[in-house]
């Protein structure tokens, strides 16, 4: 693959839009959504269910349903995968991008026993003789805190608990030797001790060996564990996008600072959440001007009439809201805001 | 601090109570009994929440389950409002039980019934437990959908064309149709995005109030449980590893493993397991 040399980032995406049929009507899903990752980064989309966010990143390696109208350009490595054919496709599937899903028992091979899945893998992709690949087998176990990797690796995915089977589909994803690990909602399913741990192996894959991550989650205080970055998406939309710290000392964008407001907090009690009224739009029926504005605690008669344009905070960092110049915090301390 | 300020009363009480599912003998090979719980005693005052908090395999949906008859104790004993659990066989002690216990599923998707609008799903229950005229029904059915945020449309439409939210209020509203003492929430606020959540959090401390409800509260989120319950249970392995006031467990945890739930909790500046972090005890070849 040729290497653009303008363009240092691992994956540049611009513009991108899905449009899915929705009731017979084409509608746009994920609607201009640019990212970007450089080795070694962690970058976070975080949103509600329905935002897009786990449509956008099947996009970025065209697992996008078939129907979907993808338009935009992914840029990996400088070669656009949308435009990719089979062969340079086939390449980023199988030694660029990996994918971690959510479910580890829906995305695994349930009558293939665990090594011979992630054999499989080492041979097809990366030319390796089986016995080569049994001894990597067991390396790439070990790498994901697999203390018996020869036990596991005979082990079917029925005799693994789910925390155990994640790291075995983080192996899988570390066998095609990828660049970038797009890790959707990867431990949702996971009890709390054991999505440590497995943040924990990211994280260190991260640092060790250079990976870049994309790390797709509805939980915010997650994202800001293993990310460098932070986009947050709403209706198809990123509303927000701050390195970690920032967004969570200065969030700018309305709808950040009311999802970390109606989390509960293990430290104490609040006397009532501040719940963010109503519900996410329908995306075949958005609300005019800003998709959030119905629901929002800061909004105008602007905000319902002119779609919001892309504020930059700092290098990297934008919100697109009205009103995002001013730090949201004073605000919402100022403001007599429109309910 | 919601405890009753009158003497309080035992509305739910578990003796010792142990479940163990029998390995099934299969293709030849016989597979080790399961001890889900071993041995749980707990109990709940009229009014209070309490949360029974676990990871997968603490035995906590177990509990959950024993306490609304779905499944019998192997020993010990569930009494709620003094009267026991033992054997449910009959209609009428089965009535008799749904009209002080009602459950909250995990899963609003799949926890009501896919043809039945929020009114009819109402309606039928009313049906089973109260001699009311098809007019009383109604008016009732609409205060409840009304006291769970459900408006004139969603009450109207099956549960396919109402978002997960709105899903969880209608199970929360059905739940309440058979005027409930104790509601007994499975996960029921887990599936729920963080919005939608704090919504419903919100209301079931508002229904609490209400209709003077009791709550048995089974999570695996350590910061739900602490903003709705009073009192806590720490289950790992279907044994309990500490109990108390949510304040006191939480704030100064005197078990190791509460201690481990509480670090494990995702934050900013978290600091994360060693990699070479004790790896979970997998019971030999045995999936569990």
């Amino acid at each position: 693959m040729t290497q653009n040399h303008s363009n240092p980032e691992l994956l540049d995406v611009r513009e991108l839009t899905i449009a899915l049929p929705i009731d017979g009507v084409l509608t746009d899903v994920v609607r201009g959504v640019d990212l970007s990752v450089s080795r070694g980064e962690v970058l976070g989309i975080v949103g509600e269910s329905g935002s897009g966010k786990s449509l956008t990143a099947r996009a970025l390696m065209r697992l996008a349903p078939e129907r979907a109208q993808l338009g935009g350009a992914v840029l990996f490595k400088g070669n656009d995968v949308l435009r990719l054919n089979k062969a340079g496709l086939r390449a980023v599937r199988s030694g660029g991008m990996a994918m971690v899903y959510q479910d580890p028992r829906a995305s695994i091979n349930p009558v293939v026993s665990c090594g011979a899945q992630v054999r499989e893998i080492l041979c097809a992709n990366r030319g390796f003789d089986s016995t080569r690949a049994r001894v990597e087998v067991l390396r790439l176990l070990e790498l994901v805190s697999i203390r018996d990797p020869e036990r596991v690796a005979r082990a079917f995915p029925m005799e693994l608990s789910g925390g155990m089977l994640q790291r075995v589909l983080i192996a899988m994803a570390l066998a095609s030797n990828p660049e970038l690990i797009i890790a959707d909602e990867a431990t949702t399913s996971l009890d709390v001790t054991v999505q440590a741990e497995i943040v924990a192996i990211l994280a260190d894959l991260r640092r060790d060996q250079g990976v870049g991550m994309i790390f797709i989650t509805h939980d915010l205080e997650l994202a800001a564990v293993i990310c460098d970055r932070i986009a947050v998406m709403y209706a198809g939309r990123i509303v927000e996008q701050q390195d970690a710290a920032g967004l969570f000392e200065d969030p700018r964008h309305p709808y950040t600072v009311q999802l970390l407001a109606a989390r509960p907090h293990v430290t104490h009690r609040q006397a009532r959440l501040a719940a963010i009224p109503g519900r996410p739009p329908a995306l075949a029926a958005l609300p005019t001007g800003c998709p959030f504005h119905p629901r929002c605690s800061k909004a105008t008669e602007l905000c319902a009439t002119d779609q919001p344009p892309v504020y930059t905070l700092a290098p990297g960092a934008y919100a697109r809201c009205h009103y995002a110049v001013a730090s949201a915090h004073s605000c919402v301390a100022t403001d007599k805001a429109v309910s | 601090m919601t405890s009753a300020s009158h003497e309080p009363e035992v509305l739910m009480e578990a003796r010792e109570v142990v479940k163990t599912f029998h390995g099934r003998t299969g293709l030849g090979r016989r597979k080790a009994d399961v001890h889900a719980v071993k041995g749980v005693s707990f109990t709940v005052s009229a009014g209070t929440a309490l949360g029974i908090v676990g990871e997968s395999g603490s035995g906590k949906t177990t509990v959950a389950r024993m306490i609304v008859g779905a499944e019998t104790p192997t020993s010990g004993e569930i009494l709620i409002a003094g009267e026991g659990s033992t054997a449910r066989h009959r209609r009428g002690q089965r009535l008799r039980l749904a009209r002080q216990v009602q459950m909250v599923f995990q899963d609003p998707y799949t926890s009501l019934d896919p043809r039945q609008s929020p009114r009819e799903s109402l309606d039928e229950v009313q049906r089973v437990h109260f001699k009311r005229s098809p007019r009383e029904r109604s008016s009732r059915g609409s205060e409840l959908l009304d006291a769970v945020g459900l408006g004139d449309r969603e009450m109207r439409v099956a549960p396919r064309d109402l978002s997960g939210g709105q899903r969880q209020r209608a199970a929360i509203a059905r739940a309440l149709a058979a005027e409930p003492r104790l509601l007994v929430l499975d996960e029921a606020l887990s599936a729920l995005d963080v919005s939608v959540q704090a919504q419903i959090l919100n209301l079931l401390s508002d229904l609490r109030s209400q209709f003077n409800l009791t709550y048995i509260l089974i999570s695996h989120d350590l910061a739900v449980i602490r903003q709705l319950c009073d009192r806590v249970l720490v289950m790992c392995r279907g044994e309990e590893m500490e109990s108390g006031p949510v304040d006191a467990v939480l704030d100064a945890p005197r078990h190791p493993y509460t201690v481990r739930l509480l670090e494990s909790i995702p934050r900013p500046g978290m600091s994360l397991p060693i990699r070479s972090a004790e790896l979970r005890v997998e019971s030999g070849g045995n999936a569990f």
